[in-house]
């Protein structure tokens, strides 16, 4: 089981996000996708789990076409897929352990003592153990970004969609999260999409490498592959070097 | 600028507000079908229940405490003379029960209830936390709008009924302490004109302004876009839109209950 | 935490739900657990009393109406009424259901029966009275102010009718009627006279009672122009009834004479004849006038719409009562 995007348009308004994105990430595989801020990478997360409806193309998860289901269906899908949001998204209202604990919630089931044991497991994890009861408002942004990514994986879901989940955090706390999204890989199989700027990040955790420009997969391969991409845009991109785009032109 | 921008202005608004009107429908049709997600929306009820009634009481007996004071004066100031003064009783029972019990409490809480709620939605829609609801398998109109929805409708009458006892109560003290009346002449004109259908008829009014006002933050809330300026935007236009239902409503439950 | 909120929201709506019944019952006057006296008064109608008036003996309220009830039989309504205390012993006890001022609140008023005599209280036949709990009083209710003015309205309006008849038959119909039945007797006695005179010679030639009888014809002739002259200034002074009278004895007159004459002439005889179908026209208007069965007649008969008007004008009581017993008078009045 995995994920597949196939042909994904997606539109707001006049400008075309997405023409014709396709990918697929195989089961236990970390796949990254890189590209320039406002390229629709987040926007391709969305549709991954129903947040968006595509214009165009279609969306597989876990062996189901996600726009063609039920309600009660999507939701049933939702359980088995961990989202990390960009700016964490964390319901403001809400204790970091409340937070956590929401997934839980819905899982049938489970017990408040259970709830309560794998909220504390998932917030160690990010070293978060100090925090859960303070609210959003009072974490600095790596920590929003960390209890963030409790949230997604408190629920051990099946796959996991990453939003940038290391921009911005001190680079101690990059190689730590870089490690639990292998270790998330490693002990529980889960299929991972990451989206990432930091494409030191991406060498390090990727089994693949997708390179999204103009709406659509410029390049897709292995770190190797990328690294020594022929494509002046991807090399571009991942030596930082706008030059070479200019050189391009 | 072409004569014609004019025209075009009309044609833009018209589409607006048909695609606002559809919205609100799918958002409304959505609430419906989420009422069968008990699990959901039954743990938000009960606070939401305090936030849009019980927290609402103060500023409800505040405003019916003046309205009674202002009807009790402004009628012996009119009757003085032709009208026996007992009748500054049937005045203040008849206008809180009837009309400012409900219609000013329920401009008050279209600013204090539609207000928040809008905010609150609008900040969780821009800092996507609905979305994280959804991700979380939670329908965000089953958590979030059904127990405001259903709070406004069934709290609105509970703080109406503060109001108005509050607001006859005030209008009362106002007869004896500053109008020279006593308490049977005021409870004599309290009673002449009283009908229990009165109370009836306030009471769906209010049943109705908290789900108009309760409704509406909601809509604007979840449709709101463009970051801190669009929460602003939502909550003026919600608190606009709800106030101005809550007038029409009034003038459409006068023409349909009170006409015999 | 959770619990004292629940607990917060059920006490604030538990209050609510106690202000809502409890003010609502109190301000519609209901006496909560207070003991209630339940009475029965029977009226013809109820006005404009509604359930929750005041009930009150000497000014005092001690009640209210709870209910009315449609008598089965279709006579009447019962009004309950429910007392705060025990009903008061009343000699001859009635109800009189009436509005409290002219504009005011309508309310049962308790009294007794001499204090109002001049009402009509509603009774039930004896037959369909029923001797129970609980106690029933007989009841008048008050005509509405509304209903009074409507009333007024209605009378007036019937006034104006029949004063348009009554100058119509004056004018137009009945009076040209008399005048040309006074031609034609005019006419008779001067086809009479041309008669006699021309047949002259014949009387003269019968001697004895035939020359008396002539002689008896222009008497009679003479008789009958007087009467008939009367009878003219009669109908101008308007006295209907002397002219009825005298008509009638002008007609007597005349077929006395036409009695005594008819054997002596068979020529004479079909004269005398024309002039009785005339006086027989005469004759037969006057009889209807004294009937009533006329237009004239009807309006000196008019008990009817006196009665009707006095059943709903109680308040103009008197004034009714004298219509009745001179009607001529209010109704001339307004007539002519
Ligand atoms: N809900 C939305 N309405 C309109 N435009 C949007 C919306 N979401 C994203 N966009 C636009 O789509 C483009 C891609 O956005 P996004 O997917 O967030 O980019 P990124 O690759 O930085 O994550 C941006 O230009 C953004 O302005
Ligand atoms: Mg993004």
């Amino acid at each position: 089981m995995s994920i597949e995007l196939k042909g994904v348009h997606k539109a707001f308004g006049a400008s075309k996000v997405l023409q014709g994105f396709t990918l697929d990430v195989q089961e236990g595989e970390i796949v990254t996708v890189i590209g320039p801020s406002g390229s629709g990478k987040s926007t391709t997360l969305k549709t991954i789990i129903g947040l968006l409806e595509p214009d165009e193309g279609e969306v597989w998860v876990d062996g189901e076409n996600v726009h063609q289901l039920g309600l009660d269906a999507l939701y049933a899908l939702r359980r088995k897929v961990g989202y990390v949001f960009q700016f964490a998204a964390l319901f403001d209202s809400m204790t970091v352990r409340e937070n956590v604990a929401m997934g839980l919630r819905r899982m049938p089931g489970l017990s408040e003592a259970e709830i309560q044991e794998r909220v504390e497991d998932a917030l160690s994890r990010v070293d978060l153990e100090g925090s859960g009861a303070r609210f959003p408002a009072q974490l600095s942004g790596g920590m929003k970004k960390r209890a963030g990514l409790a949230r997604a994986i408190a629920l051990n879901p099946r796959y996991l969609l990453y939003d940038e989940p290391t921009t911005g955090l001190d680079p101690l706390t990059v190689t730590m999260v870089d490690r639990l999204i292998l270790r998330m890989r490693d002990e529980l199989q889960v299929t991972s999409l990451v989206i990432t700027h930091d494409i030191e990040s991406a060498y390090r955790i990727s089994d693949r490498i997708a390179m999204l420009f103009e709406g659509q997969v410029l390049e897709v391969g292995t770190p190797e592959e990328i690294r020594s991409s022929e494509s002046s845009r991807v090399r571009a991109f991942v030596e930082g070097k706008p030059e070479l785009l200019e050189d391009h032109q | 600028m072409s004569i014609l921008s004019p025209v075009a202005w009309v044609g833009r608004t018209g589409i607006r507000i048909v695609g606002s009107v559809g919205q609100a429908g799918f958002l409304a049709a959505g609430a419906v079908r989420a009422l069968r997600n008990v699990t959901i929306w039954g743990p938000n009820l009960v606070p939401q229940m305090v936030a849009v009634g019980v927290a609402s009481i103060p500023i409800a007996l505040f405003i019916a405490a003046f309205t009674g004071i202002v009807l009790a004066l402004q009628a012996s100031y009119t009757f003085t003379g032709t009208v026996p003064l007992y009748f500054v009783g049937a005045l203040v029972g008849k206008t809180i029960i009837l009309e400012l019990g409900p219609v000013l409490t329920g401009l008050a809480l279209s600013g204090r209830v539609g207000a928040n709620i809008a905010a609150e939605i609008g900040t969780m829609r821009v800092t996507e936390q609905i979305d994280a609801l959804e991700s979380l398998a939670y329908d965000p109109v089953a958590y979030l709008v059904v127990p405001r929805v259903l709070a406004g409708l069934v709290m609105f009458p509970v703080v109406v009924v503060f109001a108005m006892a509050m607001g006859i109560g005030s209008g009362w003290l106002t007869s004896l302490g500053l109008l020279d009346m006593s308490t049977p002449q005021f409870v004599r004109g309290l009673r002449l004109f009283f009908e229990t259908f009165d109370v009836q008829f306030a009471l769906i009014k209010a049943a109705s302004f908290g789900l108009i006002v309760t409704g509406l933050g909601c809509f604007y809330g979840f449709t709101c876009t463009g970051g801190a300026a669009g929460v602003g935007r939502s909550t003026t236009r919600s608190v606009v839109v709800a106030s101005m239902m809550i007038l029409v409503l009034d003038a459409f439950w006068a023409a349909t209950l009170l006409r015999s | 935490m959770k619990r004292s909120r629940e607990v917060l929201v059920g006490t604030v709506m538990l209050i609510g739900m106690i202000v809502v019944v409890i003010g609502s019952l109190w301000l519609a006057g209901s006496g909560l657990g207070r003991p209630s006296y339940p009475l029965e008064v029977l009226v013809a109608d109820v006005g404009q009393l509604r359930e929750g008036n005041q009930v009150k003996f000497r000014g005092v309220p001690i009640g209210r109406v709870d209910r009315f009830m449609v008598e089965p039989s279709g006579n009447g309504i019962r009004i309950h009424v429910l007392l705060d205390q025990e009903v008061p012993d009343i000699s001859d006890a009635a109800a009189v259901v009436a509005p409290e001022s002219l504009f005011g609140e309508w309310q049962v008023e308790l009294v007794s029966r001499d204090r109002f005599p001049r009402f009509e209280y509603y009774t039930l036949s004896p037959g369909q009275a029923s001797q129970d709990e609980p106690p029933l009083l007989p009841g008048f209710t008050l005509p509405d102010i509304t209903r009074l003015t409507a009333a007024a309205n209605e009378i007036s309006q019937n006034l104006a009718v029949l004063t348009d008849r009554v100058d119509r038959a004056f004018n137009d119909e009945t009076a040209e009627n008399v005048r040309r039945a006074i031609d034609n007797v005019q006419d008779v006695s001067e086809n009479l006279r041309t008669l006699v005179s021309s047949t002259r010679e014949t009387f003269d030639d019968l001697r004895g009672d035939v020359s008396q009888a002539t002689e008896d014809i222009g008497a009679a002739a003479s008789v009958a122009r007087a009467a008939l002259e009367r009878t003219n200034d009669l109908l101008e002074t308007g006295q209907v009834d002397s002219i009825v009278t005298n008509v009638a004895e002008a007609s007597k007159d005349l077929a006395v004479i036409a009695r005594a004459v008819g054997s002596s002439s068979g020529e004479m005889q079909s004269a005398i004849m024309r002039m009785d179908s005339t006086f027989t026209r005469i004759d037969r208007m006057t009889a209807r006038i004294e009937s009533g069965e006329g237009v004239l007649g009807q309006l000196l008969s008019q008990g009817e719409l006196l009665g009707q008007a006095s059943s709903v004008l109680v308040q103009l009581d008197l004034l009714l009562a004298d219509l009745r017993a001179n009607p001529g008078r209010y109704v001339r009045l307004s007539i002519f």
